[in-house]
């Protein structure tokens, strides 16, 4: 650890052996330079109640893929701004894992409206996975517009995750079989749809229903 | 060299220097004692077993010695038991009361009944156990991921005898994760899982999304 | 010739032990694995050198210690604050140690000298100076010839630090007879070394 990490440490950390802990899960696998600015942004998360572990995640990711320390800490500095959208998108009180996996669903496209609209469906429940559904049909080549409609759908009637997960796996296979990503998800979401209780319909997108309300042309259970 | 050591009464105070030196944790290990530890936390029921053996007393030191070796047969059978218990669970042997079995990708996770108050279940919950299986040749492969500190030393895969299969089980948190195998050194992707493109670092990488029933 | 001087009996040192505060082993009961990842960053290196220091084959540190800290977070919930949280985990330390003791001993052949158990040791890994090497070496050779009741005691007061007091607890030795035990160490390692370095 080089001087101006430990001044960097001893002015900005506002708990020592919390900072320890990351700075040994880094463990001396970045540069110097690299590590103060990760330290830094690490720092900022702390401060700004944001989880850091994903930072430090991703730092070490680059350090593993042998990526330049000027490229990795772009990549952590990205983060941070997302992590930070990403809270904000899934508030009240987002988790650390739903926020995590928020800001990974931003950087595949997704809007935050999107992130409030799974939010409002699933209120007290974490939608990490939804959300990583969410990303997975996207990078399959699933327009974001359709991935938020198709699984804000399924979320409001009553998918869980499992579920969500089984059918991202039958897109993928479709994909791979030839299909087009769209026309893929949008025969699976109907496989699903049709063993899911009845309640829900489909909804226009951006219509982030607030907890306990009906969306618009959904009928009553 | 006898100078150097100075008078008798001070060798063992410089003997006692060279013990109490502190081996470094390498990295990775942390991570893997940790993994382990988590790994059998959710499987374990068992009860307390860690008074493996009673202290030793010189006095009758051959009557211990006797004692002591059926204590480690006890132990030994008690061992395998763990030992056996400590194994991923495949679908087939799935336990009736809840255990139940979602493909991911090219992983498998296998979710365990967590037996404990229920803050501790709920955290011990929310990480499941997941298979990861590589299939070739190698002489070793690691698995590396978001969830081990991308450490190459902290989850080495192991060979099932006599075949090209390679597995290791680890609890992960549920959601989406990207991972990599790393065989013989070299950064290889799980072909039986769907890729994750990387906008950070231009490598890519496999994804699995980790749930619960 | 010299006679020998008299020898005084080693100053009680209890060098500086980490300690782990009740909140982050609370958490680690519940099931917190960060708050055991502390736990065993904490105490890591004290349990391999401990475990270097008790083992017949010093190879089976690197699992015993593991294998300690998967029976420390498996007993977790049984824990109790009254104990002393480091005199706790030593005790299944010691337990993994000497069981790996036992077990290495059946499977050595019979007529294994001390010579051949000693080549198992590693001396730490000291990337200069020879002298300091040869001289780690020595002083595990010589340690590994103490029997392991007497060396784990000598173990636990001279390089952990514990009390006599805590290591009655930890073992269920008598005071005295812990007492007794280092001395016996202490003489041999003494001895040993003195005879070692003096020709």
């Amino acid at each position: 650890m080089t001087i101006r990490t430990l001044v960097f440490l001893a002015l900005f950390a506002p708990s020592g052996r919390v900072v320890a802990q990351d700075t040994a899960r880094l463990g001396g696998r970045l540069d110097s330079a690299t590590q103060v600015i990760v330290m830094r942004s690490v720092d900022s998360a702390r401060t700004r109640g944001l989880p850091v572990e994903p930072l430090v995640d991703k730092a070490l990711e680059g350090a593993t893929k042998r990526a330049a320390g000027p490229r990795i800490q772009a990549a952590v500095s990205a983060l941070l701004r997302r992590l930070e959208l990403a809270r904000d998108a899934l508030a009240p009180n987002p988790g650390p894992r739903d926020i995590a996996a928020g800001a990974d669903a931003l950087a595949y496209g997704a809007t935050r409206e999107a992130l409030t609209a799974m939010r409002a469906i699933r209120p007290n429940e974490s939608v990490a996975v939804p959300l990583g559904v969410l990303t997975q049909l996207v990078a399959s080549g699933v327009s974001v517009a359709r991935a938020t409609r198709a699984v804000a759908d399924l979320l409001r009637r009553g998918a869980r995750d499992e579920q969500l997960i089984a059918l991202n796996e039958d897109v993928r296979s479709y994909v791979a079989a030839g299909a087009s990503p769209e026309a893929a998800l949008d025969v699976r979401a109907r496989g699903l749809t049709a063993v899911l209780p009845p309640g829900g319909g489909s909804a226009v997108l951006g219509d982030a229903a607030a907890p306990g309300t009906q969306s618009a042309g959904s009928k009553k259970p | 060299m006898a100078e150097r050591r100075g008078e008798p009464g001070e060798i063992v105070e410089r003997a006692l220097e060279s013990l109490r030196a502190l081996p470094p944790a390498g990295t990775g290990t942390i991570a893997r004692i940790v993994a382990s530890a988590a790994r059998v936390r959710a499987v374990d029921t068992s009860p307390n077993d860690d008074d493996l053996l009673p202290f030793a007393s010189p006095r009758w030191p051959r009557w211990w010695a006797l004692a002591s070796l059926a204590a480690a047969a006890v132990i030994g059978v008690l061992f395998v038991g763990v030992w056996k218990s400590m194994q991923p669970r495949t679908a087939s042997s799935a336990d009736a009361d809840a255990a139940s079995t979602i493909a991911a990708g090219g992983a498998r996770s296998t979710v365990v009944p967590i037996m404990g108050s229920r803050e501790a279940a709920d955290a011990a919950a929310a990480l499941i156990p997941t298979q990861f299986v590589f299939d070739g040749r190698a002489r070793r492969v690691a698995l590396v991921g978001d969830f081990n500190n991308w450490d190459d030393r902290a989850t080495p895969l192991e060979r099932e005898p006599a075949s090209t299969l390679w597995s290791v089980t680890l609890p992960i948190q549920r959601g989406r994760h990207i991972y990599a195998f790393l065989v013989d050194s070299t950064w290889t992707v799980d072909k039986r899982a769907p890729v994750a493109r990387d906008p950070d670092f231009g490598v890519t990488g496999s994804v699995i999304i980790v749930g619960r029933p | 010739m010299r006679s020998s001087p008299s020898v005084s009996p080693l100053p009680d040192r209890e060098p500086a032990r980490p300690t782990v505060d009740s909140t982050l082993v609370n958490r680690a009961k519940l099931g917190d694995i960060q708050a055991f990842e502390v736990i065993v960053e904490r105490y890591y290196s004290r349990c391999m050198r401990f475990a270097q220091g008790m083992l017949r084959d010093t190879t089976d540190a690197d699992d015993v210690v593991q294998e300690t800290f998967v029976r420390l977070y498996r007993a977790l919930p049984r824990y109790e604050e009254r104990q002393r949280f480091d005199s706790w985990l030593f005790r299944i330390l010691g337990n993994c140690c000497r069981t790996a003791n036992l077990l290495q001993q059946r499977h050595e052949s019979a007529d294994v000298s001390d010579d051949s158990v000693l080549q198992t040791l590693h001396s730490p890994d000291r990337p200069d100076a020879t002298f300091d090497q040869e001289w780690g070496d020595d002083v595990r050779r010589a340690l590994a010839e103490v029997p392991e009741y007497n060396r784990e005691i000598f173990l636990l007061h001279y390089v952990e630090g514990f009390s006599y007091e805590e290591i009655e607890r930890i073992t269920g030795v008598r005071q005295s007879a812990l007492k007794m035990r280092v001395k016996r160490a202490s003489d041999h390692l003494r001895a040993r070394l003195t005879r070692r370095y003096r020709g």
